[in-house]
């Protein structure tokens, strides 16, 4: 709704001046307050845009001192330091190959006990991963961050995995030993992580 | 528009394992701070997201005793909580609180106050005032008598919990205006000069209070 175009008198030092108001919407209303003088604008313009409406309150535009009182306290510190996050993935602790109730095994395998090894993730979980595309039936599973000698895992992998399917023929097997990593066709994810935890990695 | 809002999933197996590889702090209550401060979540109230709700996947595995503070739980994960000896709490969080839980850092940041947590609305009130469901809103006699009852369902000995060693830890709770542990609405935290600033107006208290 927009107000009418009124004009309004200011005294000016003793000389009148007529303005004219701007005319603009209720949601924009500005005070104009200038020094010495009241701007008596809106409350005749709402006198003027009819009977229906009511005279609005002055606003305060100014809180109140006592708001600002405030009382500086550190006893409840130890609430905001428990809401503060940890800067780094903590350890988890736990004697080596010990199984705990979720299924999550604590390593025990040490570098120099195979020609291989296997670390956990940056999550202290087993780095044996299944890559598959939704819409394709195509399934990779992956074992990635192998140190060590990768030829003698994957050996022990093929070994094992004929072992478990002795119906399957031909097992598809790929050593990419730049990226510290065994990529195997088909879904081994459980007879990878079992075999490796056995191990103790 | 849809007013109905979606939960981050969290299975019984995960929050196990969580705790197991002490990614899961229990030395205090588990709330959606805790939970968001492991970093394996991600949630966004603006897309109309509630909070977490535990599922039953894992759930004969579970063996921790906690106090653990969700948007949603059925019946099945409760009683996997109380069998060992926990607690568990549904409680509602509106979107400009649950930005606040999710990132207290951020949120002190602002150096605004804590606000009030708003009540739930119509649609999920019954839900939080619900014993059954242990909502943050109903009595806690009701709520002790559902435990009883719910013991007997699923045949369990519901255990004593005066004779845990965290029993402050699991008797902790929040009150329903309330969004952080130990803080209240109202307050200002200065994480610079590590202070907390309280409003001594009595307008304003009582505007902040419960």
């Amino acid at each position: 709704m927009i107000m009418a175009l009124k004009p309004c008198v200011r005294q000016l030092g003793g000389v009148a001046q007529v303005w004219r108001c701007v005319s603009r919407s209720i949601a924009h209303q500005t005070y104009r307050i200038t020094a010495g003088n009241t701007c008596h604008d809106i409350n005749d313009a709402q006198k003027a845009a009819g009977p229906t409406s009511a005279r609005l309150p002055r606003l305060r535009h100014t809180i109140p001192e006592s708001y600002e009182k405030v009382e500086v306290s550190t006893a409840e510190w130890s609430y905001v330091e428990r809401l503060l996050p940890l800067k780094s993935i903590p350890k988890p602790t736990g004697n080596p190959g010990e199984v705990m109730p979720s299924g999550w095994v604590v390593p025990s395998a040490k570098p120099g006990d195979y020609p291989y090894f296997v670390p956990r993730s940056a999550n202290h979980m087993l780095p044996v991963y299944l890559l598959h595309k939704p819409i394709l039936s195509k399934h990779v599973t992956s074992v990635k961050h192998v140190q060590g000698d990768i030829f003698a895992l994957s050996e022990e992998l093929r070994e094992h995995l004929t072992q478990l399917l002795p119906s399957r023929k031909i097992i598809n097997m790929r050593v990419h030993e730049p990226h510290q990593m065994i990529q195997i066709k088909g879904q081994f994810v459980t007879e990878l992580k079992e075999f490796l935890l056995k191990k103790g990695f | 528009m849809s007013l109905k809002l979606s939960y981050t999933p969290l299975c019984m197996g995960k929050l196990q394992m969580m705790i197991d590889t002490n990614r899961l702090r229990c030395d205090v209550p588990v709330d959606v701070t805790q939970l968001m401060a492991t970093g394996l979540f991600s949630i966004s109230p603006q897309q109309k997201e509630g909070g977490f709700m535990l599922e039953n996947e894992g759930i004969d595995h579970f063996k921790a005793t906690i106090n653990i503070e969700v948007q949603w739980a059925n019946e099945a994960v409760i009683a996997s909580v109380e069998r060992n000896g926990g607690f568990i709490t549904t409680a509602y969080f509106d979107p400009l609180s649950l930005t606040a839980a999710i990132k207290p850092v951020e949120f002190f940041g602002r150096g605004i106050a804590i606000p009030r947590r708003m009540l739930p609305p119509q649609h999920l009130i019954d839900y939080y005032s619900d014993p059954k469901n242990r909502g943050y809103l109903a009595d806690p006699a009701e709520v002790a008598r559902e435990r009883f009852l719910l013991a007997q369902k699923y045949g369990y000995e519901l255990p004593d919990v005066n004779a845990s060693p965290n029993k402050d830890i699991l008797l902790e709770r929040k009150d329903p205006r309330q969004i952080f542990f130990g803080l209240e609405p109202g307050w200002v935290v200065n994480l610079k000069d590590k202070v907390i600033l309280k409003p001594t107006d009595p307008e304003l208290k009582e505007h902040f209070a419960s």
